[in-house]
């Protein structure tokens, strides 16, 4: 208990919860690449997990417990932080000493937070209330066709892409920071973490990027 | 050369301080930045005012007494020197230097630049020490240590505990030091003894000394005068995993 509430515990709770939404946004990004093989095969990728419903169940209540967990400690570090540090620099010169995404996790964070609630309420709401097996329409057709989830609009198209790259920038920092956290040393034979760190903060929000322009400009449909 | 100075100055650590304004001419650039203030309190002296208080006390680099933020940087602008080895030929004429104390709320302001860094002390107190057995020292060599080991022990050690890294931390975090400390010790025999409880306790006191989260900015790095690397911010996060 005493070793979840010191420091070191904290940023721990921090970085295993914040790698926990990395590995899920790989799941979430190789769901969404099946959009590009079509209707059929985005629609058994869906049903699929529509079998499998209490296990997806629990995994998304699992989810939401490593989002508090990343959340309620991130905010809990920063506060105390600011505590710590009550008097700023009359002339800062932080930019020579540490990166920008390193000094505004909170509200990187606080706009992904704002993100996952408006994503959610648009897509996994209209998933719960439209239950394709009441109607002849599928997954697809309720996305793409009928756009419940807003998708295809200019204005979500600019919203979802600028929330995903700041989801990058969050990870950008984030990532390694939590391999330094979790003991990884950079120069161990641990070393490839590091080197793959750039998959996910490039590459896989690059990969949402991807999705979310190929549904404004028609590729996806 | 001549410079213009903004210095913070505060009575007392309940006072609250502000900048003052000085103009000092007749600067070298051979002289240190500490000689250059040595040379302003002199003028303060001689014109009945009270100087400005400032640590010091090797003047080499090697005590880890001195400590002030010249222009926002921890120890000025040089990478790896300390404010004492610092000289004025760093600087150009006419240039206009803000000089401040290590702000954290861990280091209370004595007065002037000089802050109250016994939590660093406690810190020691609580695991930055080993068991040894009275008598004769023993011979120098009989205790075999890797080379790796011993190399890695020395960077740990060269650590001053001057708080730079704590004065340029964003959260005031003295992460960076109790690394050094924890890796120095964890790498020697001689640090075997308290090894299981060391780390523990020094975190402890660190947490409740009020230094913040470290969340491995990297600014401490970039400001340590002894370049001690975040690495000892790692280990010290896999040896609290290892021994809690
Ligand atoms: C897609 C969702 C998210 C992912 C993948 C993610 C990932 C991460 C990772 C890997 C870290 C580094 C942990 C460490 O430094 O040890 C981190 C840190 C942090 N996260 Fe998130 N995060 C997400 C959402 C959020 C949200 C919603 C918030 C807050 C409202 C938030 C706030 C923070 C803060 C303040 C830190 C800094 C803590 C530190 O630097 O130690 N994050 N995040
Ligand atoms: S780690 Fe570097 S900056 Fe921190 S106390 Fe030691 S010598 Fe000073
Ligand atoms: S006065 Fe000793 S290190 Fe600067």
């Amino acid at each position: 208990m005493q070793f979840l509430f010191s420091s070191i515990g904290k940023k721990i709770q921090v970085a295993i919860s914040g790698i926990f939404l990395c590995i899920f946004l790989v799941f979430h990004l190789l769901n969404n690449i099946t959009l590009f093989f079509g209707p059929a095969v985005f629609n058994a990728m869906v049903h699929f997990l529509e079998s499998i419903k209490p296990m997806i169940r629990i995994m998304e209540f699992g989810l939401l417990f490593i989002l508090i967990m990343h959340i309620g400690n991130a905010i809990k570090l920063t506060i105390e932080n600011k505590a710590a540090n009550p008097v700023n620099y009359k002339q800062s010169q932080s930019n020579d000493v540490s990166s920008l995404n390193s000094r505004t996790m909170l509200i990187s964070g606080t706009i992904i937070l704002l993100f996952i609630i408006l994503h959610l309420s648009y897509i996994w709401l209209s998933y719960q209330t439209h239950n394709p097996n009441n109607h002849s329409e599928t997954y697809y057709d309720i996305l793409l066709r009928n756009k419940i989830g807003f998708l295809g609009h200019k204005w979500t198209a600019l919203f979802y892409v600028i929330a995903i790259s700041i989801i990058a920038f969050h990870l950008r920092h984030g990532f390694q920071s939590a391999l330094k956290t979790l003991g990884f040393l950079p120069n161990s034979k641990n070393n490839f973490l590091y080197k793959i760190a750039f998959i996910f903060w490039g590459i896989i929000p690059f990969g949402f990027i991807v999705i979310v322009l190929s549904i404004q400009f028609g590729i996806i449909n | 050369m001549q410079l213009t100075l903004k210095i913070w100055r505060q009575s007392s650590a309940e006072s609250t301080g502000f900048f003052e304004k000085y103009i000092v001419d007749n600067v070298t650039a051979d002289m240190s930045f500490f000689e250059m203030l040595d040379m302003l309190n002199n003028d303060l002296i001689k014109q009945n005012k009270s100087p400005i208080v400032f640590d010091h006390d090797c003047r080499e680099g090697i005590c880890g007494t001195c400590g002030l933020v010249i222009n926002g940087r921890a120890h000025g602008p040089l990478k790896g020197v300390t404010a004492c080895q610092l000289h004025m030929r760093t600087f150009k004429n006419g240039e206009t230097l803000t000089v401040e104390p290590w702000r954290a709320k861990s280091f209370k302001v004595i007065k002037d630049l000089a802050v109250d860094r016994q939590a660093f002390d406690k810190i020691m107190e609580a695991g930055g020490y080993i068991s040894v057995k009275t008598g004769g020292a023993p011979d120098a060599n009989a205790m075999p240590i890797f080379k790796e080991n011993a190399d890695e022990a020395f960077d740990s050690a060269t650590c001053i505990g001057c708080g730079a890294c704590v004065a340029a931390c964003k959260n005031s975090s003295a992460m960076l030091f109790v690394g050094a400390k924890v890796n120095q010790y964890a790498q020697l025999p001689q640090g075997q003894v308290e090894h299981s409880k060391r780390v523990k306790n020094m975190v402890e006191a660190m947490d409740s000394a009020g230094f913040g989260n470290c969340t491995n900015t990297g600014a401490c790095e970039a400001e340590c005068p002894k370049e001690i690397s975040i690495s000892n911010i790692i280990k010290l996060n896999k040896e609290y995993l290892k021994f809690h």
